[in-house]
């Protein structure tokens, strides 16, 4: 029989848990029809299950790679199995029976049912913070749903929960987005703006965002609010949440971070505090996406060999609770932005029309397990992550809101309504949160803020978006006024009907290019009264008064696709990003660019008439009767008005300049744009005038500054087409001078890589595009001086990127006009072109040659017989480390005539061979070369000196284990001074600034990895050696057994049997792949004898 | 009140690049800093900053006779004691620990102290200064050390600054061995009627310390203002007979600090956590009591 609360046909019923300690042992209490029973409580949750499910909600969506399908499967079921665990241990011995009504109760509780209140509803008052049960993954063994999605209501609670209808008229909730890291923070948008776009469209619903996001404040809006007559129903926060000790207190305690003035550093306020704040001032409910704000594990998020001594805490949630807000609802996890933006429109939509906050949290819930989180827009066949579970909902009393009336209006009244073009309000925008967050921030510095950037970025959207969001989330109002420029910037008429007081609204001047006198007189007259935003492509307006400057965002890939969908959503139409992605790629951020092209390509690409690939191929060759076959009028008119403004602003010096520019593909440095004209016309081009022409560009809206350490050009997608549009010299050779400009420039990057890492491997990255296309044309050109200065600067690139798959596949295809085809005899002599591409392949990639034959043939690729560094390179390669180990000291002892080595390399070498292939007699001899090679690096090597450092890291850390990886005794205990001098060496290679490349960056993970272990942390260890292993794995191919086996060996030594085991199994699996059986049996022979050490592995 | 040491950055106002210029010994003490990475709304607080780089300070208030665990309230919570309106207080150090001060090894720290004190024919300003030996990460050896003896409150209240300076200065160490004469380690007994001297002491030892603080190899370390007033909004502070604890702290903490998660030892006079630990900040605890002197 089901305790019944209401008359209506489906009955209430209320499970009451209460987790506390009777006489320090743990007892769960359960209330059920008046009966209350209690039990032991000590649910069977294994400590690595727990770990890996904390790793797979917070870890995984930004380390997916590192999990195999299995892995995750395996994880899903744990979450399972640990909830069924819990079931276990609370229905459990007196209790035992009541699991059959509990379950009869849910059932009572279906999705379709139309009664408030109907069904079982669950409340859980836990104690024992330490403990930090995992209370909504609650499953019942024989229900293939979780309770809290089944369950009508699923709470937590801190004591009775009493019903506690509330009437609010107006629903106001007030946002407050904390970002005290500024720009380099989590998007400013990423959850509000769904959220604002949900409820907005709700009646009697209001929401304003707090300016600034201080508590300071945020009491005092509070207090406004309330003095007015109307206080906030709901106060959601949205910004980072962390639990911490730093000064040593009885215990930790959870904050959210607040932003200070100015963001002059963060604010911790804790549960208590803000809890005070609230209820004193009518809040019904506090909100939060911030990590952790709803945990009361203590300490922090790893696993340790010896757990920390930490109490655990009340949550964030508890805090708040107790301080008297009625509910609350934070996250019981570190999430990303993709669980809160699809939770909470879902849980307010549903608060603010009268459910409960639990109940509401089960809507949401429902939501987020529909329709999982994925890995990754582009990761569709990833397993997704199941974050239902991540949110937890408080109740200190059930708050339910009066639903509207039947006569409400169903959408509110637009106040914006007529206000701005149809084209500017949709589809809503993606993206931008950089520029919202800039805006926000510029215009409390100033009044007037301009809004720049290159053709179809996005500006206009941007201004008519923060228009209305500013309008809609400002408590006061904020009236705004749209002016569109036409082409000769005329604004007198319409300049003279607006007020000279803006009423603390927004005022738009769009597209103000060619603005002049007039506007320049309306934003003066009306400056201070409100704020002003102009749009325009130039970023130098200089009629405009004191301003702050913003560029839209350019869109990553992912929000690019999540565009297209939001584009798809809006006109009906369904979107698969894959089929798009060429498209996707082309835009190359530019929003504006992107939906111009779906609108032009949909219907041929989506019928297969034509793909994508080959529209953009037609873009990119400006194949205009090809693009004529598309809906091509919108892009043709854009270019044609962009054409016919670069004709006005230059001369035809200028405009043929264009044309120049334009066969780069994506990037210019001035340099090379100087260079590139000379090559073309003959004539010397200074700097400074490449330089003008470039800014004439800028103006245009064409190019845009990169923002890399050394000057260059981002260029529009579409400057091919209006250089189509211009008058160009049809016969000259652009792409001849397109080799010879891309290959010069690059060769000099080349020689300062070791120096300036960082600042070189940036402006290859940005050539990345020309590199390619200059080497494709090169070759098929069959220019072989061009061939290996390409080649050797896009290897670097991709080395240093940690790219070798496609290093290798450009050093496959360059060697081939090296060699013959079919014998592979050398096609040229023997010199230093082809030597220097050959070296360049070994040092990319100890992998390539792919092509065994490659290898078996030897003469074209073995090195000269004078050169024995190469001849080192050469036979490590080949994996004959002894061998190499002697051509290397040869070079020592007797330097070659003009070595291309750096100093220091050749004892690096030595060194590293020592280390990977030779007996452990030799680690000393090994650590001395590594030493010396330190000692003999150039100053200005801070590459070289950051390897030297990490290899003497990693020698000194082989040098505390076996040899043998295969040696099944245990190692001798480490030595903690060795430990912290091992440290003290990768801190030193990582604080001289060359640790940055991918293979310093992979040794110093996998020396961390070791580390970590010895240290007791394997959370840490773990992401560092799935991090370092993974990109080894790029760079040397899947050949990595053996870091598999020294990481288990480690794990194993202390203590961690299963985990360990679990990697020497992964150990057998990368040897498996490698193709070699004998030593995939060794390795499971390994593993075997594992399980027969330890037999706990086999239970 | 003006500021007489406006313009003298503390040490917390200093890069470490103009922090090694001042001292002539390299100075590498990290910023506070934290971590908003790996695109969750995650917050690492990675420390980083010792502690004469925080630039606030909370202060407690410990009532006359307290000890042990709760003893320790924020100011603001301490119940004016109206019986001292009227009274002539007795202003003491009882506390001072150096966590951390920059350089190493033994401190000389030059404590000013400032304090209003009412005369029957207006208010006066006496500054006093006072000069400690401290080893980094201990306690001074100072307990009911006196400082000011008969101060007058004024009717709103009292005033006092404390402002204190990390002396590295050979010679400024030799001169400030003055101020450990046996003299002057009894404090300034103050009295109701105006004292002609005492305005030229008063300068002086302001002087003295404003040298100080500006000399090579000196800097200053905390500077702490105390308004105690005899009820008043919720945000001030109470006079009250007890003791008065000032910690340099991180602003980004200074809302989320607990005093009730640190106890007094009154046998040992130390702040300590649960487990008994010393807190890891810099403090000093100014006492205040009726004074018997006339």
């Amino acid at each position: 029989m089901i305790e019944e609360l209401h008359t209506d046909n489906v009955a209430m019923a209320v499970l009451r848990i209460h987790h506390h300690d009777v006489d320090g042992a743990p007892v769960a209490g359960l209330e059920w029809q008046g009966d209350r029973v209690t039990v032991p409580f000590r649910p069977a949750l294994d400590r690595i299950d727990l770990e890996e499910l904390r790793w797979y909600h917070e870890n995984y969506r930004e380390r997916w790679d590192a999990a195999s399908p299995d892995q995750i499967t395996r994880i899903r079921d744990a979450q399972r199995k640990i909830g069924e665990a819990l079931h276990a241990a609370l229905f459990a011995g007196d209790a035992a029976a009541l699991a059959a009504e509990v379950r009869a109760a849910g059932r009572q509780s279906s999705p379709r049912r139309t009664e408030r209140d109907a069904g079982l509803h669950v409340q859980i008052r836990d104690d024992l913070y330490d403990a930090a049960i995992p209370w909504e993954l609650l499953a019942d063994p024989e229900v293939e749903e979780p309770l809290v999605v089944r369950a009508a209501s699923f709470v937590r609670a801190i004591g009775e929960v009493a019903p506690a209808p509330a009437d609010r008229v107006m629903r106001r909730v007030l946002l407050l987005i904390s970002r005290p890291g500024g720009v380099y923070d989590i998007g400013y948008w990423t959850v509000a703006y769904e959220l604002w776009r949900t409820l907005s469209t709700m009646p009697r619903v209001k929401v304003d965002v707090l300016r600034p996001p201080t508590f300071d404040a945020l009491g005092d809006r509070l207090r406004a609010a309330v003095a007015e007559g109307v206080p906030y129903t709901a106060v959601h926060f949205d910004g980072h949440g962390v639990i911490l000790n730093p000064f040593g207190a009885v215990r930790d305690t959870g904050y959210l971070v607040f932003e200070t003035p100015n963001r002059d550093g963060p604010d911790f306020v804790d549960g208590a505090t803000l809890g005070h704040v609230l209820a004193a001032n009518d809040v019904l409910l506090l909100s939060m996406n911030a990590c952790r704000s709803a945990d009361s594990a203590g300490g922090d998020r790893h696993l340790r060999a010896e757990p920390a001594e930490t109490t655990g805490q009340p949550s964030v949630v508890d805090d708040v609770l107790t301080a008297g807000v009625p509910a609350c609802a934070g996250m019981g996890r570190e999430v990303y932005p993709g669980t809160p933006s699809r939770f909470f429109p879902a849980f307010y939509e549903a608060f603010l029309n009268g459910d409960s906050p639990g109940e509401a949290a089960r809507v949401a819930r429902r939501r987020l397990r529909a329709d999982p989180l994925t890995a990754g827009i582009y990761r569709e066949d990833s397993a997704p992550i199941d974050d239902w579970c991540v949110p937890v909902v408080a109740e200190g009393a059930a708050v339910r809101l009066a639903p509207p009336s039947p006569g409400e209006p169903a959408v509110p009244v637009d106040p914006l309504a007529g206000v701005f073009p149809e084209e500017l309000l949709a589809p809503p925008v993606v993206g931008f949160d950089r520029a919202i967050l800039t805006l926000e921030a510029g215009f409390a510095d100033a009044p007037v803020v301009l809004v720049h950037g290159g053709l179809l970025a996005g500006k206009s959207r941007l201004a008519a978006e923060y228009a209305r969001w500013l309008s809609s989330t400002s408590p006061e109002p904020r009236p705004v006024t749209y002016l569109r420029l036409d082409d000769s910037g005329d604004l007198r008429e319409l300049a003279e009907r607006i007020p000279d007081d803006l009423g603390g609204g927004l005022l738009i001047l769009d597209q103000a290019d060619h603005a002049g006198r007039a506007a320049e007189e309306l934003v003066t007259r009306v400056a201070g009264t409100g704020r002003v935003i102009v749009t325009a492509r130039t970023p130098h307006l200089p009629w405009l008064p004191a301003h702050q400057r913003i560029v839209p965002d350019n869109l990553p890939m992912a929000r690019r696709a999540a565009l297209g969908k939001v584009w798809a959503q809006d006109a009906g139409l369904e979107f698969d990003v894959r089929r798009f992605q060429p498209l996707v790629h082309f835009c190359g951020g530019h929003p504006g660019v992107l939906l111009i092209l779906l609108e032009a390509a949909y219907d041929q690409v989506s019928r297969a008439e034509t793909n994508a690939n080959q529209v953009s191929q037609w873009l990119n060759d400006a194949q205009w009767d090809h693009i004529a076959d598309l809906k091509a009028a919108p892009i043709e008119r854009v270019i044609d008005d962009v054409a016919a403004d670069v004709s006005d602003r230059l001369d035809a010096g200028g405009l043929a300049v264009i044309s120049y520019v334009a066969r780069f593909n994506g990037f210019c440095d001035t340099a090379a744009a100087a260079r590139l004209m000379a090559a073309i016309t003959g004539v010397e081009v200074s700097t400074g005038a490449a330089d003008e022409v470039m800014r004439k560009l800028v103006a245009a809206g064409l190019v845009e500054e990169s923002g890399t350490r050394r000057p260059g050009w981002w260029l529009h997608p579409l400057l091919k087409l209006v250089a189509s549009r211009l008058p160009h010299d049809h016969d000259a050779d652009l792409d001849g001078a397109l080799i010879d400009t891309v290959a010069e420039v690059c060769a000099g990057l080349v020689t300062e890589f070791r120096a300036a890492p960082l600042e070189v491997s940036e402006l290859l990255l940005a050539h990345k595009q020309n590199l390619s296309d200059a080497l494709w044309i090169a070759m098929e050109r069959r220019l072989i001086e061009p061939i290996a200065k390409l080649t050797e600067a896009l290897c670097l690139s991709c080395r240093y990127e940690g790219d070798v798959d496609l290093a290798s596949r450009v050093l496959d295809s360059a060697l081939l006009h090296f060699l013959e085809r079919d014998t592979f005899a050398p096609q040229l002599k023997p010199g230093e072109l082809p030597a220097r591409i050959w070296y360049q392949a070994i040092w990319v990639s100890a992998y390539w040659p792919r092509n065994l034959r490659m290898l078996q043939q030897r003469s074209a690729l073995m090195p000269p017989e004078d050169d024995q560094f190469a001849d080192g390179l050469y036979l490590r390669a080949t994996g004959d480390f002894e061998t190499a180990v002697r051509a290397f000291l040869a070079e020592l002892n007797e330097p070659g005539s003009a070595p291309r080595y750096y100093p220091g390399d050749v004892e690096w070498h030595l060194a590293d061979s020592i280390l990977t292939g030779a007996s452990d007699l030799s680690y000393p001899t090994a650590l001395a070369y590594a030493r010396a090679s330190h000692t003999a690096r150039l100053s200005n090597d801070v590459v070289g000196r950051a390897s030297s450092r990490i290899l003497e890291a990693r020698i000194r850390l082989a040098m505390l284990g076996p040899a043998d990886p295969f040696e099944q005794e245990p190692s001798p205990p480490d030595d903690p001074v060795v430990l912290r001098e091992i440290g003290d060496l990768l801190s030193e290679a990582m604080a001289e600034g060359g640790g940055g490349s991918a293979e310093n960056r992979a040794h110093w993970l996998m020396v961390q990895a070791s580390l970590s272990v010895a240290h007791g942390d394997l959370t840490a260890a773990v992401a560092a050696f799935e991090g370092g292993v993974s990109l080894l794995a790029r760079l040397q191919g899947t050949d990595q057994w053996r870091y598999y086996l020294r990481f288990a060996h480690h794990l194993i030594d202390h203590g961690w049997i299963a985990r360990g085991f679990e990697f020497a199994f992964a150990a057998f699996h990368a040897a498996m792949e490698s193709g070699n059986m004998m030593l995939s049996t060794r390795i499971r022979e390994f593993c075997e004898h594992l399980e027969a050490t330890y037999p706990e592995l086999t239970k | 009140m003006s500021d007489p040491f406006g313009g003298i950055p503390l040490a917390a106002a200093l890069t470490d690049e103009q922090l090694s210029e001042r001292l002539g010994e390299p100075v590498r003490s990290g910023r506070e800093r934290v971590s908003t990475g790996g695109g969750r709304f995650g917050f690492a607080w990675l420390g980083g900053s010792p502690p004469w780089r925080h630039t606030s300070h909370s202060v407690g208030f410990i009532p006359m006779g307290a000890s042990g665990a709760g003893a320790i309230r924020h100011v603001g919570e301490a119940e004016p004691d109206p019986s001292l309106k009227d009274a002539r207080l007795r202003i003491t150090l009882d506390g001072l620990r150096v966590a951390d001060y920059p350089g190493g090894g033994i401190h000389r720290v030059l404590f000013n102290f400032f304090v209003q004190n009412r005369t029957g024919t207006g208010v006066e300003d006496v500054n006093f200064n006072a000069t400690y030996r401290v080893r980094e990460g201990e306690s001074a050896a100072v307990l009911n050390f006196p400082i000011f003896t008969g101060v007058a409150p004024r009717e709103t209240g009292l005033v006092i600054r404390c402002y204190t300076v990390n002396v590295k200065n050979d010679n400024d160490e030799l001169f400030l061995d003055l101020l450990e004469s046996d003299a002057l380690r009894q404090g300034l007994t103050l009295v109701a009627t105006a004292q002609p001297a005492l305005g030229p002491l008063s300068s002086l030892a302001v002087g003295m310390a404003k040298a100080i603080a500006t000399r090579r190899r000196n800097v200053p370390v905390q500077d702490v203002h105390l308004g105690l007033d005899f009820g008043g909004p919720a945000t001030g502070a109470r006079l009250a007979a007890g003791s008065y604890v000032a910690v340099q702290m991180p602003a980004a903490f200074q809302r989320a600090w607990r005093w009730t998660d640190w106890s007094y030892d009154a046998s040992s006079g130390q702040i300590c956590n649960a487990a008994g630990e010393l807190i890891p900040l810099n403090y000093f605890i100014l006492g205040v009591s009726p004074s018997t002197a006339t």
